[in-house]
């Protein structure tokens, strides 16, 4: 005799970890295809030289503005106000601009998760500590703080390695990114804690961090993984304008943000693709973190998959 | 499903429970008082509670919403919010002091020794890790099991339980599960370390009335294989009459009796338990009594932010009289293992106002 109790939901195929994911990604394909823009853009990060073969800083001044040529051309996508290739200042700006970006959302995400964690988990002192801390660096105008760093570091060499080129405004955008992190961690924090399955954990003696970890962050991480891909745009863009103040990536090294501050002069001016090249890299990028956040805040919550 | 053969099994179980007699108190509380912090002061939510469990034995405590009985069970847990605070008692765990244990040392007694059982099992299981998840992670944790060790562990756990299909269910997430599986998951959790003593908070209180009666004969079944001390904390007296062997009845904070259940619900010797036990409605008692008004308690549980002075519960007892107004009872001995809070607790006990019989589970819900 069969077994007729045996619910419908159990009784599908053994779990294949692989396979599993493969059918939820060809269920999705905006998923598959934001993983692919992505991926070719960390390619391009990797490896500048597979995609073009010209060097950015190559710009004589005679072949300003050309318009793009397409394929083939010398200048697939034009040249800028000073005579650089559009193509090869894009390609060699991806690395410090993506670079830049995760760097400064991963530090500030690490920071602003483990102080929110803490005040909400905590309260007392600690919460006290935290969210004054949040108010005091919310209060400061970015520019000012820029200001203050560019003359703390200046004389400093710091050398023209892949990450001494993004130091500077990574510490100025780490230094004011943490804070809507902590103050979102924050809030969920004292929701979920409360709750009874935090509770239960403590009952079956589990440990402070355990419990923080294992069972609250979980939990209260699902609002801030919507602000990750917004927050990347956001540092692309705010690197932009503090290169414009010169704490920005340092020349010769390059950027999306200094290439759509320069751009942004000429789309009047009967140059156009200096601007869009760069713009709708952004985008692209943006729009396939926004879904891979999606995809991402899906896994993590089991309550929306199936 | 499994209830055919649990409900056999739960029945023999009683019977057996019958013969060991009481033995050695696995856990006692005594003069536990428990306090909050609130605005107008601090309030007492628990005042002088005492009770003990033996292995193997059922301890129901009863009474309404606010009387301090779930209360009490996060102090012994060690759960206690941070604005309420134990004022004076013991909890002795196996003869130690599980509240003069720093809180780490308390927090590695509970699970291990003694767990617990919540109301809500929704709220109670962590909505983002697979039930396999929760039931093991105190055991890789703590007994450092492998994975593979825990995952077989896992399966077994929610067999014992009577999840169908354990097998194919541990990875499944608690929205998955139907309110009375959730429970049942719950109950495994709390066995995973195997421990001595289990305090069940309201277990059946959020599951439907059929669901409620397989719960409960799975609770009774593993504690009489295990040979677990019980508490069960509740307000239906039906439950208490079908699983429970000795009862502790909480007024306002304060133990106001306590007994065997058979005797008490035979002749209680406090009016408020009186009282409870009248204003069960019952299909088949009181042939007479066609279209006659369920008797109730009148007026509602005092705050305990204002208690009444004298008696808690002077204002709402039928045979309340002056000194009621002015002194409070102390909690006497009445008869054998019986003790009551009630200045004519003789009296109440010889009026022979036997209350209905109360429908016990089995006989309710089957």
């Amino acid at each position: 005799m069969t077994d007729l109790s045996t619910p419908t939901t159990a009784a599908r195929a053994p779990a294949r970890p692989a396979a599993d994911a493969w059918r939820a990604l060809r269920r999705r394909p905006d998923t598959v295809i934001a993983a692919a823009v992505i991926l070719f853009f960390a390619v391009m990060a990797a490896f500048p030289g597979l995609f073009t073969g010209t060097s950015p800083r190559a710009c004589p001044i005679r072949d300003a503005r050309l318009d793009p040529q397409g394929w083939g051309g010398a200048h697939p996508l034009g040249t800028d106000a000073l005579g650089c290739d559009v193509l090869a200042t894009l390609v060699h700006g991806v690395r410090p601009s993506l670079l830049l970006a995760v760097v400064v959302v991963g530090v500030s995400l690490f920071i602003g998760v483990t102080l929110g964690l803490l005040a909400g988990y905590y309260l007392g002192w600690v919460d006290y500590l935290v969210s004054r801390t949040v108010e005091v660096f919310l209060v400061i105008p970015l520019l000012l703080a820029a200001l203050l760093v560019l003359s703390l570091f200046q004389g400093v060499d710091l050398g023209s390695g892949t990450f001494e080129v993004i130091l500077l405004p990574a510490i100025v955008l780490i230094l004011f990114g943490w804070m809507p992190y902590a103050r979102y961690v924050r809030a969920s924090t004292l929701e979920a804690k409360n709750l009874d399955y935090v509770t239960a954990a403590r009952s079956l003696g589990a440990s402070d961090l355990r419990i923080m970890v294992r069972h609250v962050l979980p939990n209260a991480i699902g609002t801030v993984t919507a602000l990750l891909p917004t927050s990347v745009a956001g540092v692309i863009s705010a690197e932009a304008v503090l290169s414009f103040l010169g704490i920005g990536v340092r020349p010769p090294a390059t950027s999306w943000g200094i290439q759509i501050e320069q751009g942004s002069e000429w789309v009047t001016g009967g140059a156009p693709h200096i601007l869009l090249a760069p713009l709708i890299c952004l985008v692209a990028t943006v729009l396939a973190l926004v879904v891979l956040g999606d995809a991402l805040r899906d896994a993590l919550d089991p309550r929306l998959a199936r | 499903m499994s209830g055919d053969t649990s409900a056999a099994a739960a029945s023999s179980a009683a019977d057996h429970d019958g013969v060991v007699g009481p033995g050695t108190p696995l856990l006692e509380v005594r003069d536990l008082a428990v306090e909050f912090r609130t605005p107008e002061g601090n309030v007492r939510a628990v005042d002088g509670l005492s009770y003990r469990v033996a292995a193997g034995r059922t301890l129901a405590v009863v009474g309404e919403s606010g009387s301090g009985k779930s209360v009490s069970s996060l102090a012994v847990m060690g759960l206690l919010p941070d604005t309420a605070r134990v004022t004076h008692g013991e909890v002795l765990l196996a003869g130690e002091d599980l509240l003069s244990l720093s809180r780490r040392e308390h927090r590695r007694r509970c699970g291990e020794r003694i767990a617990m059982v919540f109301q809500d099992a929704l709220a109670a299981l962590n909505p983002v890790h697979t039930v396999g998840y929760q039931l093991t992670e105190a055991l890789r944790r703590r007994r450092g099991m492998s994975r593979r060790d825990a995952g077989r562990r896992a399966v077994e756990l929610l067999d014992l339980v009577g999840v169908p299909n354990a097998r194919g269910r541990v990875k499944d997430y608690p929205h998955q599960f139907s309110g009375g599986m959730r429970q049942r998951v719950m109950i495994a959790t709390a066995l995973a370390l195997d421990p001595d003593v289990l305090i069940a908070d309201e277990p059946t209180t959020a599951l439907d009335v059929t669901v409620q009666a397989q719960v409960l004969r799975l609770l009774a079944e593993i504690q009489a294989e295990r040979r677990m001390g019980l508490v069960l904390i509740t307000h239906d007296l039906g439950v208490v009459a079908g699983m429970a062997d000795d009862v502790t009845v909480m007024y306002a904070g304060r133990v106001v009796e306590r007994a065997p259940v058979r005797d008490t619900f035979g002749a209680p010797a406090h009016p408020y338990t009186r009282a409870l036990l009248h204003s069960i409605p019952s299909s088949g008692a009181g042939g007479d009594g066609e279209g006659r008004r369920l008797p109730v308690i009148p007026g509602r549980p005092p705050s305990p932010a204002a208690l009444p002075t004298g008696c808690a519960f002077h204002p709402r007892c039928d045979t309340a009289r002056d000194v009621c107004r002015t002194d409070p009872p102390p909690l006497e001995a009445v008869a054998v293992d019986r003790a009551s809070a009630c200045h004519f607790a003789a009296e109440v006990l010889a009026s022979h106002d036997v209350p209905p019989p109360v429908e016990h589970e089995e006989a309710a819900h089957d």
